[in-house]
């Protein structure tokens, strides 16, 4: 068996474990000649996360055979953790199945694996109606406008706007984008659509990997999941799925 | 057997003679709460006291089990609380496998009638007719779907009876089993969509 997988940075590695530490707390990833991929919900199923980072987007990658290895989120966090900015990660399995981790020029880790316990976690099937790019700072704001009041977050889009508010006991919030206005990039709107979505998921994943990224794609149907697409320079694409908030 | 509703539950436990406990018990423990809990809490057995009353978590664990559900909030009647062995194993000794098989029937029944978000296994002995899990002291505080349930694991409240330096973390994972409920709620799980 042949795997190696390099980063140039080690800033990859940090925004793919904050993002999946997020949600649960071991990890398997899959790595095919394809490339390295990662699929997981949260315990309480209500969120999920889709990653694929392509071999193209590695500095060196090698698998001759699909494999998967599962980590414990917080040690390999600590570890990456351990790297500089611009140190190169460089990750392979030993032949007494250990992660062997290279930072940098000359620190060399062995992280013990788990046991993979991952079963395949199918993608929600869902025909979006409406579609908004939102530069991410903007939209890390809007969260953190709404959460003054608010542990929710209602989207509403038509083909003209998309408004984003939030009601809770201390009141409530409305803040409303034009198409055309720069920090809404796109809006496209099959059908006006309105949904909410539990503030308690977004914040953590849109601070995770937010930075990393210059837009993020929100895709929604009225009461059916958010679909958040990260394009994050060298990994590829991290996709947030998070159920909608049903009023009980 | 088909038990229909917890009360009819009850009434089996309580004249229950499936295996020797039935002996040696002043009475059977069937569980008690609320039967729209959105939490119900899984311990071990029986004690002296629950053995004397009839009730779950009466004694001094159960003093202690009170006083996490209010650190957290929750009162006693909000909750549904049980054990996975209805009677009291005499001198308080472990369960046996035949016995917690004996009375599995029992509490499978009493989940799929409450069908609560999730459930909250108290110390080894549940933790391992549940889960199949060994090691409390490492799995503390660790969440576990299984079989579409969802589980959440922490030690028994009788633990920091003999061993105080265990209220910290048990008063922290009551803390975040709240958290993870409240977590649960803001959301539609995503199987309805998958």
């Amino acid at each position: 068996m042949v795997f190696l997988a390099k980063t140039s940075t080690s800033d990859e590695w940090k925004a793919v474990i904050s993002a999946i530490s997020t949600l649960v707390e071991e990890a398997t990833f899959e790595s095919t000649v394809e490339g390295i991929t990662f699929r997981g919900m949260d315990p309480s199923h209500v969120a999920l996360i889709d990653i694929s980072w392509p071999n193209s987007a590695f500095e060196k990658y090698e698998c001759d055979s699909d494999i998967k290895f599962g980590v414990r989120i917080d040690e390999f966090s600590k570890l990456i953790k351990r790297a500089e900015k611009n140190d190169s990660i460089e990750i392979s399995i030993s032949e007494d199945n250990m992660l062997l981790v290279s930072v940098g020029k000359n620190k060399k880790y062995k992280m013990r694996l788990i046991e993979s316990s991952a079963s395949d976690t199918p993608l929600p099937k869902i025909t979006y109606d409406a579609k908004i790019a939102l530069v991410s700072t903007e939209f890390d704001k809007i969260l953190g406008d709404v959460q003054v009041v608010s542990d929710y977050l209602s989207i509403s889009a038509s083909s003209t706007k998309a408004s984003f508010s939030g009601r809770g006991d201390s009141g409530e919030v409305l803040i409303t984008l034009e198409k055309g206005m720069e920090e809404i990039p796109e809006i496209s709107v099959k059908q006006d659509s309105t949904a909410t979505y539990s503030l308690e998921y977004l914040n953590p994943i849109v601070k995770a990997v937010g930075n990393t990224t210059g837009t993020v794609i929100c895709e929604y149907s009225t009461a059916k999941p958010l679909r958040i697409e990260f394009k994050v320079a060298n990994i590829g694409r991290i996709y947030f799925y998070l159920a909608p908030r049903v009023e009980s | 057997m088909i038990l229909q509703s917890l009360e009819k539950i009850k009434y089996k436990v309580i004249s229950c003679k499936k295996c020797s406990l039935c002996e040696s018990r002043t009475h059977a423990v069937p569980g008690k709460g609320n039967s729209k809990a959105e939490i119900v809490f899984v311990g071990e057995a029986p004690g002296r006291s629950e053995d004397l009353k009839g009730e779950p978590f009466v004694g001094s664990a159960g003093k202690k089990l009170s006083d996490l559900l209010e650190h957290v909030g929750l009162s006693r009647d909000s909750v549904y609380i049980t054990n996975v062995v209805k009677c009291r194993p005499p001198e308080n000794r472990q369960p046996t496998k035949q016995e917690k098989k004996a009375c599995s029937d029992y509490l499978n029944r009493e989940l799929e009638i409450i069908n609560p978000r999730i459930i909250c296994v108290l110390g080894n002995t549940a933790y391992s007719s549940l889960l199949g899990g060994k090691n409390i002291t490492k799995d503390h505080g660790k969440i576990v779907r299984k079989d579409k349930r969802l589980y959440f694991v922490t030690f028994h409240p009788a633990a920091i009876i003999y061993n105080p330096k265990l209220v910290s973390p048990l008063k922290k994972d009551f803390r975040r089993l709240v958290k993870v409920l409240g977590k649960i709620k803001n959301g539609s799980p995503m199987e309805d969509f998958l």
